[in-house]
């Protein structure tokens, strides 16, 4: 089943009468369970095009479905919603509640999910991300790893088909960062249709695929190998390689030719192993 | 891990933790017109040992209950000396230029003083003891009446709950933005009035921008998660009045009614 088609999406934002086109022509198709990673420096458009997605910004240019639900379509925009739910960057800035649990029933509660089956749905929902624990807890008392958990349980409790992480990564540390990617990998092991934004080049490494894009336009969209190892496509979408690809070509570059580029620390050591 | 500032929800499982929202926000106000209105030293005595009875039921301890209160001493010193100072009177202790100092004024302002630091008692122990949403519906419910003169009155509970909410966090916020400008020099310490008010606008500034991505990015993350201004209920429905809930409304109105005959 298709998760997502899109067909020559443009988009453009309006300010002071000044037009600014941030999507032009964008062509998309997600299977659904796909992993997809939409990768670009900041401003490329990443975020526009998946609050296009749930209906956050009005659809203006093409023709867009998800999960056979038409955006446009203002009647079903709330069951658009449901099923597409968006973690944010910043987990503070997504609480409405200053208690865990009351904050994961938000969504149940507006769509008016009986009251009786609101607490095993919010403790299903927190355990999927390891934080049932919390759950009478305030947000502000947990590490931003965490919070960020909190938040996507606020999002697994509405049951979503399609899970979009905008950029949920990029405010955490080290540690957060994992406990997040992790929490990610698990959900898409369960199936779950996943849409991560990031600039991150290392994050995007177990994705089926990722959106290569730059300045509003698809640059490409490959697998993981394929992207991440070619340098001047990269350099082009003004991203820099992962370790792994970047040793690979300095090592070219010196004369040194390596069988494959690799495109993990693991895949380059066994590489530099197999030299003689 | 940080520590909860003041106006956090606190867990508990107190009786104020359990009494049913409504009752309890009616009875804050209640007991909030009862402070305001009185104005006699009996009656603050009375309304300063209402609020230890209330602290004691809480279980959540005087420092909750005085948190954000020591702040406010720059607030309170203004307030006693603009009474004291401007004061309408006849009995007058010195006067000089547009000063008429007086004992009258002072009392005025201690009066004045008295009766913020206990709303703000009242205020710490109301928000500690409930949680945000439930204070929502409470809102929503307190305000029903006004749906038929058109008042949204969802989207007014919604606005107010969730300002309660972001005021530790704005807290927090004005907090590591007075770090970021006194690292870059600012000089919030000086004694110097002058200094005081001039070094609040680096301070103002940052905030109210913090303010308005901070509702922005709110506002869009509650629409991803299906808030509608006429659907869908915010707050867990309403429990049935115990009869702890009608023992504490009762004794909260003969409480306010002493505090006003006195």
């Amino acid at each position: 089943m298709q998760a997502v088609t899109g067909k020559q999406i443009s988009f453009t934002y309006e300010y002071d009468g000044v037009s600014n086109p941030v999507l032009e022509d964008i062509s998309i198709e997600i299977e659904a369970g796909e992993f997809i990673a939409i990768l670009g420096a900041n401003g490329c458009g990443k975020s526009t095009l998946v609050r296009l997605l749930n209906g956050l910004l009005p659809l203006e240019k093409g023709e867009l479905k998800v999960w056979n639900l038409d955006p446009r379509q203002e009647s079903r925009l709330w069951e658009l919603r449901r099923l597409c739910g968006m973690v944010f960057q910043n987990p503070d800035n997504q609480f409405v509640s200053s208690i865990v649990e009351e904050d994961v029933a938000f969504g149940l509660r507006n769509y008016d999910t009986p009251e009786e089956e609101i607490p095993e749905r919010v403790g299903r929902a927190l355990s999927l991300v390891g934080m049932q624990e919390y759950e009478r807890y305030s947000p502000h008392m947990l590490s931003g790893g965490q919070k960020q958990r909190v938040a996507m349980a606020g999002v697994l409790a509405m049951e979503p088909e399609i899970l979009i992480f905008d950029e949920a990564t990029s405010m955490l540390d080290p540690q957060g960062r994992r406990e997040v990617l992790a929490c990610l990998k698990q959900l898409h092991e369960m199936g779950k249709t996943i849409l991560m934004i990031t600039h991150y080049v290392e994050e995007v490494l177990d994705a089926d695929r990722i959106f290569l894009m730059q300045k509003g336009k698809l640059l490409k969209s490959g697998s993981p190998r394929e992207i991440l190892t070619d340098r001047e496509l990269l350099t082009q979408a003004e991203l820099i390689p992962p370790l792994a690809v970047r040793i690979y070509y300095d090592l070219k570059d010196s004369g040194i030719l390596l069988d494959r580029c690799p495109l993990t620390n693991e895949e380059l050591v066994e590489e530099l192993c197999r030299l003689k | 891990m940080s520590f909860l500032p003041a106006g956090s929800y606190r867990e508990g499982d107190s009786i104020l933790h359990k009494m049913d929202p409504f009752c309890k926000l009616l009875c804050t106000l209640l007991f909030l017109t009862a402070v305001i209105l009185s104005d006699t030293f009996p009656g603050y005595l009375l309304g300063a040992a209402g609020l230890l009875a209330v602290t004691m039921v809480s279980r959540l301890g005087l420092r909750t209950a005085l948190s954000g209160v020591k702040r406010m001493w720059l607030f309170f010193c203004l307030i006693l000396l603009m009474n004291t100072a401007f004061f309408e009177t006849e009995q007058t202790w010195w006067e000089w230029w547009i000063f008429r100092f007086s004992a009258d004024g002072l009392i005025q302002g201690l009066q004045v003083v008295l009766r913020v630091a206990m709303a703000m008692v009242l205020g710490n122990l109301l928000l500690s003891a409930s949680s945000p949403l439930e204070l929502v519906g409470a809102m929503e419910s307190l305000m029903y009446p006004l749906k038929f003169v058109g008042v949204p009155i969802r989207d007014v509970a919604m606005i107010l709950g969730v300002a309660i909410q972001f005021i530790p966090a704005f807290s927090e916020e004005a907090e590591t933005i007075r770090k970021a400008q006194t690292a870059r020099g600012a000089r919030f310490e000086s004694r110097k009035l002058s200094e005081k008010a001039g070094s609040v606008v680096p301070l103002v500034v940052p905030i109210f921008l913090a303010a308005f991505r901070r509702a922005d990015e709110l506002a869009m993350a509650m629409e991803a998660r299906g808030y509608r201004r006429t659907k869908g209920k915010i707050r867990k429905r309403r429990r049935h009045l115990s009869p702890a809930d009608g023992i504490g409304l009762l004794l909260c109105v003969l409480f306010c009614a002493a505090e006003v005959l006195l």
